[in-house]
């Protein structure tokens, strides 16, 4: 068949059609078609170079250099209002909108990330401590009583003497005030919303202890009971009222507040002590952006790894108001230097209760999700919401809506969007799980009796709930990135690693196999030729061994020589009886033996 | 070589040349080398007696272990795109700044928290609500409601309610309620309202879209009913009331005028007024227990009135209607099928015409929501309604405060005699909409789009179909016609 000729700018009836044979295309659509390949190729071939730091034989970073002294930054008081409008609304419209994030999204396809991976990762993977986060039980072995002990063990207000009121509130829901102890302490104390004595209370200690041992830095939290004659007014006490003005507090504005509440058995009231922290607070830290006059503040919220993981702990935890008021900076002197540190606080709102009571709705859904409304509208009605099947415990009325089943981790929503929540990747999924997973029972048992639950089969309760739950969120980020982890290379040259689905008891029942294979590697991370895999049943493998000693000839680790590549490259697969995992590649400095760096 | 393969041969050219790689690539997590190496720790492993970690030795703050992380830079291609995207994003993010500037000024002034007092949950006996309602005859309009909870006793109620929408509709009522024992009440009422483009077509159900006029309706009424409580669910209502009724013509930008298309025919009560007084009784079985989301339960009225005219005109006339209300528990929690019928007849006595303004008339309640208010008109109506409910969002509780979808069919006419009644004369509406329930005071409002062969109708409303009759002289309902 005769091609047809277009004639240059001509269109739609001189283009060929499918199925007519030696129809050619028309110059100005190839052109742009070979626009956007080129605009692809550029844009991914040369970031190619970039993406990956080069090896280095050095130690690993374990410290983030942000506590240089610096001036106190300005305080930050964000209307609560304005931020939850902007949270909910014109954030997910911008990171829907943004092109950075389109194209990424496709690349989503190729395996890729729908964002750039954290910026405060080492060669290993880990986040490093800083003014953020501490490194605890993801990285230490931790008894179950260091993790119940949290930050200073809760030690609730001293009682040689009566405790003397402040401050006080009763804007909110609950009303609560602060105390000085007689050690001049001040605390702040909160209570139970009426008609659920224990949930809140024991809901804010049990998340503290969590978030502590995880690595936040976090209040110390604890419970307490008093009576009335534990209490007195001290002088000049301001009362916050509902309309926001504040005036002197009277006696009978303490006797309001106590009559609100519920009380124990004995008439002793529960409170949640929360111990006022060390340094000057400037104001709650924005999941978004930086702290601008904050010149150790160098990396944008988002983009911190242990703010993006702080999304699939708070799922676990059902820890729904992670809005920026529930966070404080504290500008602290340490060693003589004046630095910024940064706090998550008040975890009343967890494992299912609320301030103002549980509600079964959080953490399934924002406060306001369009399209959550519009796929209702659709559905006709035929679907049912997963959280209107949610009930609470039989006969426990200390815990709220907290159920093991239907819970799925990552469609976890807090009451509002979070810019850093909305930033996690498959790695801090993974970085995140490694530390969930890390509580065993014994944690988890040890943390729950800090609740002080007056029935304990709410303790016990609370305890298979949390290890349910932590048991789906490792299993959720577990499938997706192997958790092979913890490399360590002895001095006989054994390569050995933890595979922490088989050791925290996730994969029970799978049969497990691993696999590793070595290449030498360059400090720009390009490999050679790939030795033979070498089976085996126990997550461990011999440098030296036949196969390896093919592929690289001798491994010779721990000494230097400059006729071969710098680096050592394994893949470390696992395998639980749905074939190979993906690999995870562990590099090795020939020099020093050491590993310097961990791909996933 | 075809389109398509061109396309896909380069871009899978080019995505070989980035290399699939990229996607996986670790990130350049460290953009400042760490300081030298000077103390100690700058050998191979950690000093020993650092604690020890899963990963080995963990070692303590020095210079060898610490490094300042910063932000990991835009590639080429996402700068590329960035810059036409800030420069559209522009307009958008300038008005949202400046709206949130506004917004914050306005909250550190406590205006907002001030208003969200005055209109949310009141938690005193004195409150302020403003009315929006847009759509239909009546076009976009607003108004205050104030109510006083504990007018002249802890039991006793007063609503205070005005309105004015763009097309000229002003509407004032007045109604008081007073408690009197566990079950019974007093309601006194009062009303004016004027409506200067109420639609005329003629009277019966083959009245013709053609034939659309319009007319300027004045009403006023005062009242009082009793209600005395049998049981729980099960009540008597006697009331009397006095209404006044005019139809004179509207301005001109309303036309065409009724006084032009019906010339010379001109329907009974036309530029005239209509006084009187009417009494009647009802009889009401209501087990529905709530008006926001009822799932379950109905309601049963049966009503006869009788008017007298005051005018001097001899026109007097019964009323009789009856209205069943059954809501249905469907498969799945908080959805209900919301069924409705009712049939109301004029009777007249002796030989006097009905001023065409006190016959039965598609107007709240009786909706036939595809077609605008007063479409049709004469001295029967009835109707069948129903909506299935679902709900779409929940503030905290599935029972709550929240919102409910329904999709509602409407069918049902007017008719002259009991011959007219036919599936030929019945019009048909259907469409949807969204139901706002408060968590304490039920429903609130909706927003709903019906449709019929004619046109569709958008309706804004603080009121529904649906258990209508809960609200009687005290909600300030209208009492012309009398339902």
């Amino acid at each position: 068949m005769a091609a047809i000729r277009s004639r240059s700018g001509s269109r739609g009836n001189r283009r060929g059609s499918p199925g007519q044979v030696g129809a050619t295309v028309p110059p100005r659509e190839s052109a742009r078609v070979l626009a956007l390949a080129l605009a692809v190729a550029a844009a991914f071939g040369p970031a190619r170079a970039h993406a990956a730091a080069p090896l280095r034989d050095a130690l690993v970073v374990w410290h983030d250099d942000d506590r240089h002294d610096i001036a106190e930054p300005k305080g930050r008081d964000p209307d609560l209002v304005w931020t939850g409008i902007e949270d909910t609304a014109f954030q997910p419209i911008g990171r829907l909108t943004h092109p950075g994030r389109l194209v990424r999204r496709i690349g989503t396809a190729f395996g890729g990330d729908h964002v750039p991976a954290a910026a405060n990762v080492n060669a290993l993977d880990e986040a490093p401590n800083s003014s953020w986060f501490t490194n605890r039980i993801g990285v230490f072995p931790m008894t179950p009583d260091e993790a119940a002990r949290g930050p200073a063990d809760g030690a609730p207000p001293d009682r040689s003497a009566p405790w003397t009121v402040v401050r006080a509130k009763t804007e909110g829901v609950t009303p609560g005030f602060s105390i000085r102890d007689a050690k001049g302490v001040v605390y702040f104390i909160k209570f139970d919303p009426p008609g659920d004595l224990g949930t809140a209370s024991g809901a804010a200690v049990i998340s503290q202890r969590i978030f502590h041992a995880a690595g936040y830095n976090v209040p110390d939290d604890g419970v307490t009971t008093f009576r009335r004659d534990e209490l007195v007014l001290g002088d000049n006490v301001k009362i916050t009222l509902p309309d926001g003005t504040k005036r002197a507090m009277t006696e009978a504005d303490l006797e309001a507040i106590l009559a609100r509440l519920d009380q124990n058995a004995d008439g002793s009231w529960r409170a949640i002590t929360s111990r006022l922290l060390t340094g000057k607070p400037i104001g709650p830290f924005d999941y978004r952006g930086r702290r601008k006059d904050d010149p150790n503040d160098r990396i944008n919220h988002e983009d911190r790894r242990e703010l993006r993981g702080l999304r699939l702990i708070s799922a676990w935890l059902n820890h729904f108001d992670t809005k920026q008021q529930n966070s404080l900076d504290m500008f602290v002197e340490e060693g003589g230097r004046h630095s910024v540190r940064h706090h998550l606080i008040d975890f009343a709102s967890t494992l299912g209760s609320g301030a103002s009571g549980p509600s079964a709705r959080y953490g399934y859904e924002y406060s306001l999700d369009p399209p959550a409304i519009a796929g209702r509208i659709l559905a006709l009605g035929l679907h049912e919401d997963a959280w209107r099947r949610v009930r609470r415990p039989t006969g426990l009325d200390e815990i709220g809506y907290f159920v093991s089943d239907p819970f799925d981790p990552i469609e976890f929503k807090p009451l509002q969007p979070n810019p850093a929540f909305a930033n996690l990747t498959d790695r801090d999924s993974y970085w995140a799980a490694k530390i969930v997973s890390a509580f065993s029972d014994a944690h988890l048992e040890a943390i729950v009796a800090r609740a002080e639950y007056q029935n304990p089969e709410a303790a016990r309760t609370m305890t298979r709930l949390l290890a349910a739950r932590r048991d789906k969120v490792a299993q959720y980020a577990f499938d997706r990135v192997p958790p092979l982890d913890f490399f360590v290379i002895d001095s006989s040259g054994v390569l050995a690693f933890h595979d922490l689905g088989a050791e925290r008891g996730i994969y029970p029942s799978a049969r497990n196999r691993y696999r590793v294979r070595a290449t030498a590697a360059g400090a720009d991370r390009g490999t050679g030729r790939w030795s033979a895999w070498v089976e085996s049943e126990t997550p461990m493998t011999r440098l030296n061994s036949g196969e390896f000693r093919e592929a690289l000839g001798e491994p010779r680790l721990g000494r230097p020589d400059e006729h071969r590549p710098p680096f050592l490259a394994l893949e470390c697969e696992v395998d639980r009886g749905a074939g190979w995992s993906r690999p995870v590649t562990v590099y090795i400095a020939r020099a020093s033996a050491r590993i310097v760096a961990v791909e996933r | 070589m075809t389109h398509f393969a061109l396309k896909r041969l380069l871009l899978g050219l080019a995505l070989m040349a980035a290399g699939p790689g990229v996607w996986l690539a670790p990130p350049s997590a460290i953009a400042e080398e760490p300081a030298a190496q000077t103390d100690s720790a700058a050998t191979a492993r950690p000093a020993m007696g650092t604690p020890a970690s899963f990963w080995g030795p963990f070692p303590e703050r020095a210079d060898s272990v610490t490094a300042a992380f910063v932000n990991q830079r835009s590639p080429a291609w996402e700068k590329t795109l960035l810059v036409p995207y800030w420069i559209v994003a522009l307009p958008p993010r300038a008005a949202t700044a400046g709206l949130g500037i506004g917004f914050r000024y306005l909250d550190r002034h406590r205006v907002i928290s001030r208003v969200g007092r005055l209109l949310g949950p009141r938690t005193g006996p004195f409150g302020v609500l403003i009315n929006v309602r847009a759509g239909g005859l009546t076009g976009f309009g607003g108004g205050v409601t104030i109510l006083h909870d504990k007018f002249f006793g802890p039991r006793n109620r007063m609503k205070l309610r005005t309105e004015s929408t763009t097309r000229g509709t002003h509407k004032f009522t007045l109604g008081i309620r007073l408690r009197r024992g566990m079950l019974d009440q007093l309601e006194l009422g009062a009303g004016y309202r004027v409506q200067p483009n109420t639609q005329f077509f003629g009277i019966g159900p083959s009245a013709r879209e053609e034939d659309k006029s319009r007319f300027t309706q004045e009403q006023s009424w005062v009242g009082t009913a009793y209600t005395w409580g049998l049981a729980e669910s099960l009540s008597v209502e006697t009331g009397v009331a006095f209404s006044a009724v005019g139809a004179r013509g509207s301005d001109e930008e309303y036309e065409p005028l009724l006084s032009e298309r019906f010339a010379g025919r001109l329907p009974p009560g036309y530029r005239d007024r209509s006084d009187g007084f009417s009494a009647s009784v009802a009889l009401r079985h209501d087990t529905t227990g709530e008006d926001g989301r009822p799932e379950r339960g109905g309601v049963r009225r049966a009503r006869v009135a009788y008017f007298d005219a005051t005018d001097g005109s001899d026109v007097s006339y019964w009323t009789t209607r009856g209205e069943v209300e059954q809501f249905v528990p469907l498969w799945l929690s908080h959805r209900a099928l919301a069924l409705r019928g009712c049939f109301s007849w004029i009777e007249p006595i002796g030989d006097s015409e009905i001023p065409f303004q006190r016959l039965m008339t598609n107007d709240e309640p009786d909706l036939l929501r595809g077609y605008r208010d007063f479409r049709w008109r004469d001295r029967g109506f009835t109707a069948l309604s129903a909506e299935y409910r679902w709900p779409i969002w929940a503030d905290r509780t599935a029972d709550g405060q929240g919102a409910d979808a329904y999709l509602l069919t409407d069918l049902g006419q007017v008719f002259g005699s009991r011959e007219e009644i036919s599936l030929e004369n019945v019009t048909t509406s259907f469409g949807g909409g969204l139901r706002i329930v408060g968590s304490r005071s039920g429903f609130l409002g909706r927003l709903e789009y019906a449709r019929s062969v004619e046109e569709s109708v958008i309706r804004l409303r603080a009121d529904q179909v649906f258990q209508f009759t809960r609200n009687g002289l005290y909600h300030g309902r209208n009492p012309i016609p009398i339902r």
